[in-house]
């Protein structure tokens, strides 16, 4: 539980950042891409240091710690969810909230953007199940650590 | 990647120094004009508790849609807006259609009676040759179903915001909409523009 707390606030904290980065990257025109993909390189070697340090790969772990740090992006999902499909009013925009969220994930929705459903755009739907990508990008990540070196972390 | 865990909020926070400092080199007038800026409004609004787009009250408008004309371009306003008195834009198309960005449609066409819901509502049109016109709204129409970003920087054409769009198509025809020289582009500084006329306004006006 202390290592999932631990390690989904520091990917909270990079993901807080990347958010900073990636829109501030967008002011000069393929900036972005590049900040997105340096995230994702981050993320991946993110999961498999964590693999490492807590000595486990497993989907529970890494899933915890991925939830753990997507916790702001779920919960937005589950407000626009509750407006969409149930009109419940939410306060705010958690709409704009949500997108903004996963801004450095933006560059790479710019891929997949038409509509698919009574208008709704295919990159405004991804935004729901980015948190799951993410949890499985650590995953995968985490699987490729098996027989690396002990973790210098001091515990 | 263990050192990179003990010292990435300085690394990122030199990042985003870095990043910001660029765009200030960018644009060196801007911290000069910055009261006046859309991100001055923006933080202003936010301290009174106006993060977002506003609420709709229900009193909606009158605007007379019989004297829009394809290429104009619409704006709509409601109280609690962070960004500015109006809070929405619209590139008119014909046939009672209008081209804007909303989060869940991306750039869409969306049917020209909404306007009637804001509070306050007005029509301009751009002063420019009606070839050029149609030149700006076949750039628009070029744009759609792309991604909307409500913090869109005005350079790029992969991520867009209501008034972005509005204002590229027509820059590309050699008329900058933006009266505050601003990174962003908000319907107000369309509105103050000096390319543009009024042809209809109902309720509050800034």
């Amino acid at each position: 539980m202390k290592n999932t707390i631990r390690w989904g606030a520091h990917l909270l904290l990079i993901h807080l950042y990347f958010i900073l980065i990636v829109w501030l990257a967008g002011y000069f025109p393929g900036l972005a891409l590049l900040a997105m993909g340096v995230y994702l390189v981050i993320i991946w070697q993110a999961g498999r240091f964590i693999a490492h340090a807590t000595k486990s790969s497993s989907l529970m772990t890494l899933g915890a710690i991925g939830l753990f740090a997507q916790l702001p992006g779920l919960v937005l999902a589950g407000a626009c969810l509750a407006f969409y499909l149930y009109n419940i009013s939410v306060p705010g925009d958690a709409a704009f909230a949500l997108q903004l969220w996963h801004t450095p994930f933006m560059p790479l929705l710019t891929f997949v953007s038409f509509p698919v459903y009574q208008g709704y755009n295919l990159y405004f739907l991804a935004l729901f199940i980015l948190p799951v990508f993410y949890v499985l990008l650590l995953w995968a990540a985490g699987r490729t650590s098996s027989g690396q070196e002990q973790s210098p972390v001091p515990r | 990647m263990y050192r990179f865990f003990r010292y990435y909020p300085l690394v990122l926070t030199g990042v985003v120094i870095i990043l910001a400092a660029a765009i200030m080199v960018a644009n060196p007038g801007y911290l000069h004009s910055l009261p006046q800026s859309v991100t001055a409004c923006y933080i202003g609004n936010f301290c009174q508790g106006n993060v977002g787009t506003g609420y709709f009250t229900g009193r909606g408008n009158q605007l007379d849609f019989d004297r829009l004309h394809p290429g104009d371009i619409l704006l709509g306003g409601k109280p609690g807006g962070a960004y500015g008195h109006f809070t929405h834009a619209g590139l008119y198309l014909g046939d009672n259609q209008v081209l804007e960005g909303y989060v869940d449609c991306g750039i869409s066409r969306q049917p020209v009676n909404h306007y009637h819901r804001y509070d306050w509502a007005c029509i301009l049109r751009v002063q420019i040759p009606e070839k050029n016109r149609q030149q700006a709204l076949a750039y628009a129409l070029g744009q759609e179903f792309k991604p909307f970003y409500p913090a869109a920087f005005k350079p790029g054409e992969r991520l867009w915001n209501c008034t972005k769009l509005i204002w590229a198509a027509y820059q590309r025809q050699g008329v900058d909409l933006d009266s505050n020289d601003d990174l962003w582009i908000t319907p107000d500084a369309m509105y103050h523009s000096a390319h543009v006329q009024i042809i209809d306004q109902r309720g509050e006006m800034p």
